[in-house]
């Protein structure tokens, strides 16, 4: 930036054409570094209407023991929520995560997806799926090639999906933390404070993939047993029917795990990644 | 914490952010926060022009490692944002990038380190490249090509890392007035960092007006312009020493 006492540089610079650059990440650099005898890389990807805020508890437990915890919040929400367009699709969540591994240089990492992060994460491994070494879908979406994410909203999201489309409008508000079933009262205030609308056009693009997700070594499912989602229901059935999946229920939580029981979350992280 | 006070405090964080090319200390009061590990600090690092939240990694390692909490976001349009860029990007969508991160994450008592662009100096290089820019302007480009990490006299052994991540910065965040009231002076901390090793006529003129007055730190360090690529681990002393 400052090269401005240099006229010569400036001006190749300012002649030279831009657009260069964004597809040369990943060639070699500092991968993240760790602290204890085996520190791991997680990446945890939010649900809708949430933002990287949401995790902060478990990821403050996890870098307390030593590892290093990534938690980009998708355009268009939480600290994002100024850049919410219409122009926001699937493909932009996507990029969004494939791109932290490529300028963080991660590899051999743990990916967490919660709710709708079942799509961008399930989208995401197609590009880095040789990046990650375990998977934990957290009461979330468990999508196949071609289904988009507005066949599957509840009623609640159809409803103010349809009306949010009909006024034009590039989002929709969230539900509250209590429809989530979020536990205490202070924590209720917290998250109802933090979301925000989720951007509609997100739900519309059908997602490709050819099977990336199920190639990861080690896959978990973890269900939220005090929160009714016949999606999740099914999506846990599935993984309970196929060895290749562990899972596991958080009995006393609501559907945002990382809010209600972060040790309980941490100690199943570290055991399955 | 009412919505009104949360923007107040953010924005007052953020005129601070833009405004220094070094480091400072917040005095915020939100009760809810990033827990830090005791006696930690929390740290929000703002990377310059054409980089990213990535070229942090190695202080963000070192502090994380002594029990901190640190924050790297990477402003729309650059790094892993990059392929959020387009004509939309102004100074405000940056401002609002780091800000935001303020809000949603509820921090205080931050450490807030702006490198480069990061800083006051954005006034200053908009003077300076103010016909390059108004020429890129004209053409009607949205984007400037990054600077070569050998013209930031980074060390040759991460000029191909540095140079592989630095990716095209949005023109307008250059060409916007910054409007600031003095809440950088007005943080009771205060550093200002300069890199010798790269030759610079404005840094050097805000180092040399700082060295004499009493409310700021002031550091010169044998180091290329990306700091914390060269020189992470004194980097990293220097920021807990001010903090």
């Amino acid at each position: 930036m400052a090269a401005t006492n240099d006229p010569s540089f400036t001006r190749r610079t300012v002649l030279a054409s831009a657009g260069a650059g964004a597809g040369a990440a990943a060639l070699g650099g500092t991968p993240a570094l760790a602290q204890t005898s085996q520190p791991k890389t997680f990446v945890l990807v939010h649900g809708a209407w949430h933002g990287g805020w949401c995790w902060r508890r478990v990821a403050d437990l996890l870098e307390k023991q030593g590892h290093k915890v990534f938690t980009p919040t998708l355009t268009g929400v939480g600290e994002r929520s100024h850049l919410l367009s219409k122009d926001i699709n699937l493909d932009t969540h996507i990029t969004d995560l494939v791109n932290v591994f490529k300028w963080e240089d991660l590899k051999d990492v743990c990916l967490v997806v919660h709710s709708y992060g079942g799509w961008p994460g399930s989208g995401a491994l197609e590009q880095i799926g040789d990046r990650v070494s375990s998977i934990v879908w957290l009461d979330a979406f468990k999508p196949e090639n071609g289904q988009r994410g507005f066949d599957f909203a509840s009623e609640f999201s159809r409803k103010a999906f349809l009306a949010a489309v009909e006024k034009g409008e590039p989002g929709r508000p969230s539900p509250t933390a209590e429809a989530f079933r979020v536990i205490s009262e202070k924590d209720r205030a917290w998250v109802d404070s933090k979301t925000t609308p989720q951007p509609n056009g997100v739900a519309m693009q059908p997602i490709k993939l050819t099977g990336a997700r199920a190639k990861v070594a080690k896959k978990t499912y973890i269900r939220a047993a005090k929160y009714p989602q016949p999606a999740f229901d099914q999506a846990l059935a599935e993984c309970k029917a196929d060895k290749s999946w562990r899972t596991f229920e958080a009995t006393e939580s609501g559907h945002d795990v990382m809010v209600d029981a972060p040790q309980w979350l941490v100690d199943v992280l570290l055991q399955v990644s | 914490m009412t919505n009104g006070q949360t923007r107040r405090t953010a924005l007052g964080a953020m005129a601070a952010s833009v405004g220094m090319a070094g480091v400072g200390l917040m005095g915020m009061t939100d009760q809810t926060t990033a827990q830090a590990p005791t006696g930690g600090k929390t740290f929000v690092l703002v990377h310059g022009a054409w980089h990213g939240g990535w070229c942090w990694r190695r202080v963000s390692d070192l502090l994380e490692k002594k029990g901190h909490k640190v924050f790297a976001p990477t402003m729309t349009g650059l790094g892993e944002r990059s392929h959020l860029i387009g004509g939309k990007i102004d100074l405000a969508t940056h401002v609002t990038d780091i800000v935001n991160v303020i809000k949603w994450e509820n921090l205080n008592d931050i450490v807030l380190v702006g490198h480069s662009y990061g800083g006051v100096i954005i006034s200053c290089v908009a003077e300076q490249m103010r016909d390059a820019i108004a020429g890129l302007v004209e053409k009607g480009e949205t984007a400037m090509k990054p600077v070569p990490a050998a013209v930031f006299r980074v060390n040759e052994k991460d000029r191909a890392w540095v140079d592989a991540m630095c990716t095209p910065h949005p023109v307008a965040t250059l060409t916007d007035k910054i409007t600031l009231t003095g809440a950088r002076e007005r943080i009771a901390k205060k550093a200002y960092i300069r890199a010798k090793s790269y030759p610079s006529v404005p840094f050097d003129g805000f180092y040399d007006a700082l060295k004499t007055n009493s409310a700021w730190r002031v550091y010169e360090l044998p180091s290329g312009h990306d700091v914390m690529v060269d020189m992470p681990d004194r980097l990293t002393e220097i920021l807990l020493e001010v903090a």
